[in-house]
């Protein structure tokens, strides 16, 4: 492929336009990377900025399993029941997956670094966890389901396509993981939540409630507090 | 005067009221179209409690003797209190089965207490079919289970269940049929006599 | 939140009636059963009310799986780090999980016997022993004497289930039974580890599991012998880390239990002969 003027010619050495050569030549060794293998190494995060997040991860899973737990007892539905002792073991696992990955990433001490991202985010947490009395299943549900699930999706998306796919190729299969987990039960709970919501009572009930506990989120930062998500893309001149 | 007779009356250990199961009693005896010439004798063992169920239903004398554990006619859910729906229906199958006695169908069945399990719940089922059929509440699957205790957990017993439950009609011969090819009659006798609720 | 929910709290939909246990012990019947031979207990084909008292029993270990679920669940919550380790906490997250599907299993089966949710009232006496305010004895309670029992109960209904034939029973209280050998150990290695240095501590959580473990002796409920409705599973509970030395001081509860119970109705039934006399 001839280069175009005036920019570079390749991305990388291995943009030369030899990809389509021969995947063997019986004289030469093979190339390390197969063709398909298109990962590269920068990634946006260092060492101690991972560590960083996955003990704000591990904190909040952390936090997340617990409130699971405690709430099976205080719900008196019993399909809700059920499903809340399922999740706390997925989060519970998560906490774990994160508890091991820190150690790795030279954080000796794990609970040095299992903290909230801020007080922000502590305040955010503590009114997810807050509703207890059996007539508020709805509140607990959106809570988790509607707010800090979609923020796990979210933070967790957000460091896998970010991060080094071969230095931090750890950490990816973990989130990949604990993405599985936090897809399928985003989609447990709405439907949980669907199937509650059958009066528009019920429905203005869950939207103050999303809506008390996105503010909340939102002075939080996110997961990981500011830069959860990275910084929003800025528009670049090209001239 | 009712051809009804409840003992004990009074009840002593629990609140079941004689005269209100037996006026249950006559109303289920119509509704099967029990023989109004038959005097019905109804003993309650007061002593048993859930989940010590079962009933016995025989002709003496030209009477029918219908002996029925408390629990069957309990409420599971508040301990000694009288369920209705529960004894209508249990009613119903001791009833339909004194039916059974009392016609040539039945002339050469043994009495309950020498009765084979295997034979008891077939014939049982047989009497619950008919129960559904003329509006008595009954569980299905509950009676499935029990059969299948006694019968097996095969196609063939679910096909046997599914022919006693829908028969119009019956023989103790049949009833035999249904142990034979179920396997039911291979089974050893019970260790434990069939009565042995019954006896004090 | 608030940390540790009593059991008057526990939160159940209309179906549920909460039994009491006054109710059963000062049942005027209780005497008279008791002097009365209603066959051997011990789940089989052809004992008296086969299938009614396997439902029944069914039905117990369902509400029983509940309250083992809501116990674990309250384990995550109650205790902050300093009190319960993080490892603590994600075993019990896990039994959670497998508790969740115990109860699935559960109703599965209730429904496969007939059974509906509510049929029998619900003692929430299993819950209470989850409620202990020192994690060690929470687990020493619920995970070695109720896990313990769990275990005999689905052995008992695993045999029941070969017996009778029914290959749904065996099998879904198999897969229980394996389940349960974990989170007995899970409260051996926890009793182990978090009592290594304080003997009296140990002490007192194994006071507590007896406790437990006596209450569901009582009236002869549990034993080795024919006449008890569980049968100890001495082999399960091997595999479960309970040593032969725990087994055989049960297994001698139980029969101290049994005996008393047949004392119980000895006397019941002198007092009732003189009576008529």
């Amino acid at each position: 492929m001839a280069p175009r003027p005036g920019r570079a010619p390749y991305l990388t050495e291995r943009s030369r336009g030899g990809e389509n050569a021969p995947v063997t030549d019986e004289t030469k060794p093979r190339a390390p990377f197969a063709p398909w293998d298109r990962r590269e190494l920068p990634g946006l995060f260092s060492v101690e900025e991972t560590a960083r997040r996955v003990g704000n991860y591990k904190w909040a899973e952390m936090r997340l399993f617990e409130v699971l737990g405690g709430w099976v007892a205080t719900v008196p539905e019993l399909d809700v029941k059920l499903v809340l002792g399922r999740h706390c073991y997925h989060h519970a696992w998560h906490s774990e997956l994160w508890h091991k990955r820190l150690p790795e990433l030279r954080e000796m001490n794990p609970e040095r670094l299992t903290v909230p991202a801020n007080d922000a985010f502590v305040t955010f947490m503590d009114a997810v966890r807050e509703p207890e009395a059996p007539e508020h299943t709805i509140e607990k549900l959106v809570g988790v389901y509607r707010v800090l699930i979609p923020r796990f999706i979210a933070a967790y998306t957000y460091h896998l396509n970010g991060t080094s796919r071969i230095t931090d190729a750890p950490t990816i299969r973990s989130l990949s993981f604990a993405l599985q987990d936090e897809f399928d039960d985003w989609r447990d709970g709405e439907m949980l939540i669907q199937s509650l919501l059958d009066t528009p009572e019920k429905i203005e009930r869950a939207g103050r409630r999303q809506e008390e506990l996105e503010k909340l989120a939102l002075a939080s930062g996110g997961i990981a507090g500011p830069g959860s998500l990275g910084e929003p893309a800025q528009e670049v001149s090209v001239a | 005067m009712s051809r009804v007779t409840v003992t004990p009356d009074p009840f002593t250990l629990i609140p079941f009221d004689a005269p209100t199961i037996a006026s249950l009693v006559e109303d289920v005896a119509a509704t099967v179209e029990f023989p109004p010439g038959v005097e019905i004798t109804v003993e309650v063992d007061e002593e048993l409690f859930p989940p010590l169920t079962g009933h016995m239903t025989d002709v003496v004398d030209g009477r029918a003797v219908l002996w029925v554990s408390a629990a069957n006619l309990e409420d599971t859910r508040s301990p000694r209190t009288f369920a209705p729906d529960q004894a209508r229906s249990d009613f119903g199958v001791m009833l339909l089965r004194a039916k059974d006695r009392l016609s040539e169908d039945f002339a050469d069945a043994p009495g309950d207490r020498e009765l084979p399990r295997g034979e008891r719940i077939a014939w049982d089922i047989y009497a619950i079919g008919r129960a559904e059929r003329l509006g008595m509440p009954v569980r299905r699957q509950r009676e499935l289970y029990d059969f299948r205790l006694q019968h097996g957990f095969t196609d063939v017993a679910d096909a046997a269940f599914e022919r006693c439950w829908n028969a119009p009609s019956m023989t103790y011969a049949g009833v035999r049929e249904v142990c034979k090819e179920t396997g039911a009659a291979d089974r050893g006798p019970s260790k434990v006599p069939v009565d042995i609720l019954r006896q004090k | 939140m608030k940390k540790m929910l009593p059991e008057s709290e526990l939160a159940r939909d209309e179906r549920f009636v909460r039994s009491k246990i006054e109710d059963r012990i000062f049942d005027p019947r209780g005497a008279k059963i008791a002097a009365r031979n209603t066959g051997p207990a011990k789940m089989a084909t052809d004992r008296p009310a086969a299938a009614e008292r396997s439902r029944s029993l069914m039905h117990g270990i369902f509400v029983g799986e509940v309250q083992a679920l809501e116990g674990a669940g309250r384990t995550c919550f109650d205790f902050d780090d300093t009190e319960a380790p993080f490892q603590l906490k994600l075993d019990m997250a896990r039994q959670c999980w497998d508790e969740s599907r115990h109860c699935e299993i559960s109703i599965k089966l209730g429904d496969h016997m007939g059974t509906e949710i509510g049929e029998y009232t619900e003692s929430t006496f299993l819950y209470s022993a989850a409620c202990n305010p020192d994690p060690v004895l929470r687990l020493c309670g619920v995970n070695r004497a109720l896990e313990g029992l769990a275990i005999d109960v689905f052995s008992t209904m695993k045999e029941f289930g070969n017996e009778s034939g029914d290959p749904v029973l065996e099998f879904c209280e198999d897969w229980m039974l394996a389940d349960e050998v974990t989170h007995v150990k899970m409260g051996s290695d926890w009793l182990r580890r978090l009592t290594d240095k304080d003997p009296e501590r140990r002490e007192r959580a194994l006071e507590f599991q007896r406790t437990v473990d006596a209450i569901f002796n009582l009236g002869g409920f549990r034993g080795d012998e024919e006449e008890n409705v569980i049968q100890l599973a001495r082999r399960f509970r091997e595999l479960a880390g309970f040593t032969e030395e725990e087994n055989d001081s049960l297994s001698a509860l139980a029969r101290e239990s049994t005996e008393q119970a047949r004392e119980m109705a000895e006397m019941a039934t002198a007092a009732l002969n003189a009576q008529s006399s």
